[in-house]
């Protein structure tokens, strides 16, 4: 069916004056993938929102299915058969899987919730449309991949015909991700609209049908996928040439500063997370770590910096053992990080923009009058950064959780990079992150490294790993099982032996990664 | 010292005692529920205290001028169930935040109270003027003739035995209705069940009525069955005491019931340790210390978990 869901001349413009959309116009066809893409701060999101009723257009219209729809409210939207699955999962913890997916719709036996009813419908739509699902299993006890699949499923039983799914692929694993686009072809088949916004342009060109631009909240073109290249979109995107692979000059690493030698811990329930890691990050160098996530990165970050506790080994930093300094005497060793989760590690989402940047730097003498903050430089400095960092906002009084996903990472490096450095723990650096940005960040942090720092990258995005690191070791069940001194000639399909625990080098070999 | 060793023996092996510690239970464990039913779909009710002191003083002057104690129940529970209503409007659709709430409502549950017996009797202090009436006490058939323990469990007032009752009701309401699943939901993450169109003020507002009409129970128990009249402060701190034990118990009904049942404990024995020769100041205090040294040792447990969750998220 053409013209399934169009969406005509919207403008969006928030209370603060920020014009999200302005004059976007959109279509999308029954049974097709459509892409939308867009740098960070374009105005995806918020279209989407508009989509699900979770915020009004000031002007435009939405039509479905022919006939022009008021989306005042979720709810209605959810009627007019349309489902969202939000990047960060909106799922009750302690409650199970069928619990989750009924919610608001719950099967009742008189004022009784009918939990065998409930388990019986979660079934029944799992068979439907192949998922591999146990619906008794509690949200706290499963992975990532698995939450998606929920929320996908809570969409599918109200009788979503148009999903839309934000970011999908950021927090997956490259196995999780493959899974997901397969469902997502079968749910194609079967004649679902499926909306997909994401900053990866090769699964754009692997998955969907057409694309939409979006550039600073205009629409710049829709195309066939199959008609342009990812350059091509990147392009529209930016409006300019983007580079997709960083050039850099080769490392060259002098004195150790972070040492970790023979490091195991282990989980509440006494299970390994590592067992035996050891190597060395020098400073001028970039040290990857590649890995499916949930082999040990977790607890390894954790221990290096400063949050983790118990277990054995050695971890120093400029020679110092991490566990006699508290965070603040961390950082002041220079040890800055870029954590996984940014909305609850990385940012007080509460705060302003510019309070988030300054608040680890509030006891320089630059900043602070003894008494009372230097407000005149807190100000001038902040300005600074987020014109460097390019964070797309208002200002610096907005308030973090306003700005869009990327832009809140944007933030987060920003601080963290304009801290006092020596090194730096970088764990998903660009997750969610438009390829101009990434571009940047990915030239700051070999900046970085030229100017004498020690790097640790630990990424899923193995093209990141590959591209940046100087060095490179694998994980596998809490072990290193690879080591890579030369990162040039490696290839992903290598790696991927490595990852999945097909292979595995010498002792010989992995202990190169710890130098004296 | 050994005569202190020997009037502690003798106070545990009272039948009396343990009678005394169920019944002084009862209104911590009404109260606690209520904290408990609140707390689940994520709205502290910090206002339990007042919410308990104007229940039970609507109820002796509904009981004293309707001449029915029955009356007095029920004008006590409205009254909670009211005052459950307000911390609702304030804190969910005029959006002051919840504690201030509670706060403001436990300031004017005090001084509302203290004014109102003076408008009513003319006394200062307490409403013993008025006749108003005790809910009956009942006396277990077959339970009430077996040695010990038929003297500790038997003739409770109507209201203790409902305490105890109230627990399994609780369990039920929470866990095994949709009201309940969608309770919990809300107060775990209200986005989630926003995002299936489940009215989460609604469902707080639910919750906090709930909370209210456990508090009305609670504060009826104080003045129509612990005691037969209202006076100043008559609550003596319970529903703060209610919010630690919620905490403590996990906002579950069973962990409620024995952390209220452990204050409770306290309760009696301050009372009972008055045989013992040490200060009367000192003795009374002990409920309040116990409270402090379960808040610490909770507090400890969930801290240790959270790092526990911390380090080993893998
Ligand atoms: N609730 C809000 N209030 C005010 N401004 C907002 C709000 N949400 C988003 N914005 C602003 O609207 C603009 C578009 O944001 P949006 O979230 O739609 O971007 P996006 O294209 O999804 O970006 P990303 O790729 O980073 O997720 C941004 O400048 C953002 O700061
Ligand atoms: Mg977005």
């Amino acid at each position: 069916m053409k013209d399934f869901l169009v969406m005509e001349n919207i403008t969006k413009v928030y209370d603060n004056g920020v014009m999200a959309n302005d004059n976007v116009c959109f279509s999308a066809e029954k049974g097709e993938i459509h892409a939308i893409c867009g740098e960070n701060g374009a105005g995806k999101s918020t279209l989407m929102k508009l989509l699900f009723g979770v915020e009004q257009p000031n002007q435009g219209r939405i039509i479905i299915r022919g006939e022009e729809v008021k989306l005042t409210s979720p709810l209605k939207a959810i009627e007019m058969g349309i489902g969202m699955v939000y990047q960060h999962f909106v799922l009750v913890p302690s409650l199970t899987i069928a619990e989750n997916v009924m919610l608001g719709i719950e099967p009742k036996k008189g004022i009784l919730f009918d939990k065998d009813k409930a388990v019986e419908l979660t079934r029944a739509i799992c068979e439907k449309y192949n998922f591999d699902i146990d619906p008794l299993a509690k949200i706290e006890d499963i992975s990532v991949g698995v939450k998606q699949k929920v929320e996908i499923i809570k969409a599918l039983i109200r009788g979503a015909e148009i999903l839309i799914l934000d970011e999908p692929t950021a927090v997956l694993t490259p196995q999780e991700t493959k899974e997901l686009f397969e469902q997502l072809k079968l749910l194609r088949e079967a004649g679902h609209t499926i909306i997909f916004i994401s900053h990866k342009l090769n699964e754009v060109k692997y998955l969907c049908d057409r694309v939409t631009i979006i550039r600073h909240g205009r629409t710049m073109g829709t195309h066939n996928v199959a008609d342009v290249t990812e350059a091509d979109i990147s392009r529209l995107m930016v409006g300019a040439d983007v580079e997709l692979t960083i050039s850099k000059t080769e490392a060259k690493p002098k004195d150790a500063v972070l040492r970790v030698k023979n490091l195991v811990t282990y989980n509440e329930l006494g299970k390994k997370t590592l067992n035996g890691v050891s190597f060395t990050v020098r400073e001028g160098e970039i040290l990857g770590i590649a890995g499916v996530e949930g082999n040990g990165q977790r607890a390894l970050i954790n221990m290096i910096t400063g949050f983790g506790e118990g277990g054995s080994g050695e971890v120093s930093i400029n020679g110092k053992d991490i566990r006699s300094l508290n965070i603040k005497q961390l950082r002041q060793e220079g040890l800055v990080h870029v954590p996984e989760d940014r909305n609850v590690m990385g940012v007080a989402k509460n705060m302003s923009i510019r309070e988030n940047l300054i608040a680890d730097k509030i006891n320089l003498p630059k900043y602070n009058k003894k008494l009372t903050l230097n407000d005149d430089a807190i100000d001038e400095d902040t300005q600074q950064w987020i014109k460097d960092f390019d964070v797309v906002c208002s200002g610096s009084e907005q308030p973090v959780g306003m700005l869009s996903g990327g832009n809140v990472q944007k933030v987060v490096v920003a601080r963290e990079l304009t801290s006092y450095t020596k090194l730096i723990v970088c764990d998903q650096p660009t997750r969610g992150i438009d390829v101009g940005a990434t571009e940047f960040i990915r030239k700051r942090l070999v900046q970085k490294r030229d100017e004498g720092n020690a790097v640790l990258l630990v990424s899923a995005d193995l093209g990141e790993v590959m591209n940046l690191s100087d060095k490179l070791i694998v994980m596998y069940g809490g072990e290193i099982v690879a080591y890579f001194p030369d990162v040039t000639d490696i290839t992903e399909e290598d790696l991927g032996f490595y990852m999945l625990g097909i292979k595995k080098m010498t002792a010989e070999e992995i202990g190169g990664a710890y130098v004296e | 010292m050994t005569g202190f060793w020997e009037n502690l023996a003798g106070i545990f092996t009272n039948a009396n005692f343990y009678f005394a510690v169920i019944r002084v239970t009862a209104p911590i464990l009404f109260a606690t529920l209520g904290c408990a039913i609140a707390e689940k779909a994520g709205s502290t009710n910090m206002g339990m205290e007042g919410i308990m002191l104007v229940s039970a003083f609507t109820g002796v002057i509904a009981s004293a001028f309707s001449g029915s104690v029955w009356v007095g129940l029920i004008a006590a529970l409205i009254a909670g169930v009211l005052m459950g209503l307000v911390v609702a409007y304030f804190a969910l659709k005029l959006k002051v935040d919840i504690i201030l709430v509670g706060i403001a409502v436990n300031l004017i549950g005090t001084g509302l109270t203290g004014f109102l017996i003076y408008v009513f009797t003319g006394d200062r202090s307490t409403t013993t003027s008025l006749q108003s009436g005790m809910l009956p006490q009942l006396n277990i058939p077959g339970l009430q003739d077996i040695p010990v323990l038929g003297s500790i469990l038997s003739g409770h007032n109507i209201l203790t035995y409902l305490s105890y009752i109230m627990v399994a009701i609780m369990a039920f309401l929470m866990y095994k209705t949709c009201l309940g699943l969608r309770i919990r939901a809300v107060g775990e993450n209200p986005d989630a069940a926003a995002s299936v169109g489940v009215g989460v003020n609604k469902t707080k507002t639910i919750a906090l009525a709930i909370s209210g009409l456990m508090g009305g129970f609670a504060g009826a128990f104080m003045s129509m069955a612990y005691l037969s009249y209202f006076a100043k402060g008559i609550t003596a701190g319970r529903g703060y005491i209610a919010l630690a034990a919620c905490a403590m118990g996990s906002a579950n009904p069973l962990g409620s019931m024995l952390t209220s049942i452990l204050f409770g404990f306290f309760y009696a024995l301050s009372t009972y340790a008055r045989t013992l020769n040490i200060p009367d100041q000192l003795v009374t205090t002990l409920p309040y210390l116990a409270t402090l040294v379960g808040l610490v040792i909770y507090s400890i447990k969930v801290r240790q978990n959270e790092l526990k969750k911390l380090n080993t998220k893998e």
